[in-house]
């Protein structure tokens, strides 16, 4: 047995639960309650992937409303070989990459979008109930700009995986059925991108990066 | 396990902490890298680097989802559950004549005009076609002119040559009431005749004739005969 399916207890290839079945079958039954409870449970987090793909609110919030309609559409084919999240954003996947290949095509790639950049002041932040301090909220508008940069650097099929691991929290099996790839496609890809966001990021970790590895030893 | 370790590189290690971290690699891996570790520092802080950075985007902000998204995404959604397939289709096929059904309208009436340009021009009477040439409308309810003949306004009084028959002649008058020529219809002609007629039609003046109110040239037929006794 693969250490993988014991530690991340995400495997549920094949095992829908009943209420999860009872609810694709009223989507395919095409009832409205059934797509209100859709959408009131599933715009929220396409919406933030949606916006750290595409670095965009308003790019963010019409993919979202394409991405539900593509669920309609193609409900009636949801054989339950993965779970209806997985389905869902496999469908949202593979929407924001073709958007962001739309866009790539007409060179946008090559521009940061930052939501919220209406005065020039980048990336607005949006305070907690704790009211911090402006060297806090400085700070954390800063750190966010970091962090979105970082991503908009990121290929897409890159940033999908670290959105989707770090943000999103899928396993990379999970990951995998999303973007169609293989688990071992996955995790190399992650670990790239993951060093890539590192350099990207390293004044913003608690670990400071100045010290050279050692040449490799010849392993094995 | 220690004696199933291995050494590795730092670079070995490097590519095992990202899976590392997600818990992701098998056994043998996470041993290997476990023991490299210890004797490497700065592989440490990697480490430690790549566990901060997982945590720093965990920790990301969320942006706040706009409010009319949900609402947004349930109307568009609605407009394409719409249950009445024959609807969907119909509004398909509306938005796809409708660009088209203004210039087909347009293309229609215009061959309709033409045809029935093409039919009237060769189906009208004769009759139509003279008073077209006329200027003359193409249909029109028939009124009989209103006209007024020529009215006698001046005439001078000049003595008259003896005439021995009647004369008559033919004048025409202008649109402004005056003689323009004259010829002789009837009666004897000579060369006095013809110099008191000059002089007498020079001098003449009439209201001229009307059409519709409009003065038009007319003519006039005069007869002179001697009067005895």
């Amino acid at each position: 047995m693969r250490r993988e399916i014991a530690l991340n207890d995400l495997e549920r290839a094949g095992a829908l639960d009943t209420q999860e079945a009872e609810f694709i079958a009223r989507l395919q039954a095409n009832e409205d309650a059934a797509y209100d409870e859709l959408v009131r449970t599933y715009n929220t987090s396409i919406f933030h992937v949606a916006y750290r793909m595409l670095g965009d609110s308003s790019d963010a919030a019409d993919a979202v409303q394409d991405i539900f309609v593509k669920v309609f559409r193609n409900v009636q084919g949801f054989r339950g070989d993965s779970s209806l999240k997985t389905w869902i954003f496999r469908i949202a996947f593979s929407e924001i990459l073709n958007r962001l290949r739309w866009w790539k095509r007409r060179f946008r790639s090559s521009t940061v979008s930052l939501d919220d950049d209406r005065n020039g002041e980048g990336p607005a932040i949006h305070l907690r109930a704790s009211s911090p301090s402006p060297l806090q909220v400085l700070e954390s508008k800063e750190r966010e700009q970091a962090i979105q940069q970082a991503l908009t650097k990121l290929s897409g099929e890159h940033r999908s995986i670290v959105i989707l691991r770090d943000i999103e929290g899928f396993s990379y099996n999970e990951i995998a059925e999303i973007l169609g790839v293989s688990c071992g496609t996955v995790k190399s890809r992650l670990a790239r991108a993951r060093t890539d966001m590192k350099k990207s990021l390293t004044r913003f970790l608690s670990i400071h990066m100045s010290a050279e590895c050692k040449p490799d030893r010849g392993s094995k | 396990m220690k004696a199933t370790s291995q050494i590795i590189g730092c670079d070995a290690a490097v590519e095992l902490m990202s899976p590392f971290i997600d818990s992701m690699v098998n056994p043998e891996e996470e041993e290997r890298l476990r023991s490299h570790l210890p004797q490497c520092a700065s592989c440490s802080r990697q480490l430690q680097a790549f566990i901060s950075l997982r945590n720093l985007i965990a920790g990301s902000e969320t942006v706040p989802v706009p409010e009319d998204l949900q609402l947004d995404a349930r109307l568009k959604l609605s407009r394409e559950r719409r249950p009445n397939d024959r609807n969907r289709w119909q509004a398909r096929v509306d938005n796809i004549l409708k660009p088209l059904a203004v210039p087909a309208v347009m293309g229609i009436a215009l061959s309709l005009m033409g045809i029935v340009i093409l039919f009237g021009s060769l189906f009208a009477p004769r009759e139509v076609h003279a008073k077209n040439d006329l200027g003359g409308p193409l249909v029109a309810t028939y009124e009989p002119p209103q006209t007024t003949t020529p009215t006698l306004k001046r005439f001078s009084r000049t003595i008259s040559p003896d005439l021995e028959q009647a004369l008559s002649i033919q004048t025409e008058v202008s649109d402004k009431g005056l003689i323009v020529d004259y010829s002789i219809i009837g009666g004897s002609r000579s060369a006095n005749v013809d110099q008191w007629l000059q002089e007498m039609l020079l001098l003449a003046q009439f209201r001229p004739a009307t059409s519709w109110g409009n003065p038009v040239p007319s003519r006039v037929i005069l007869s002179f005969v001697n009067v005895r006794g």
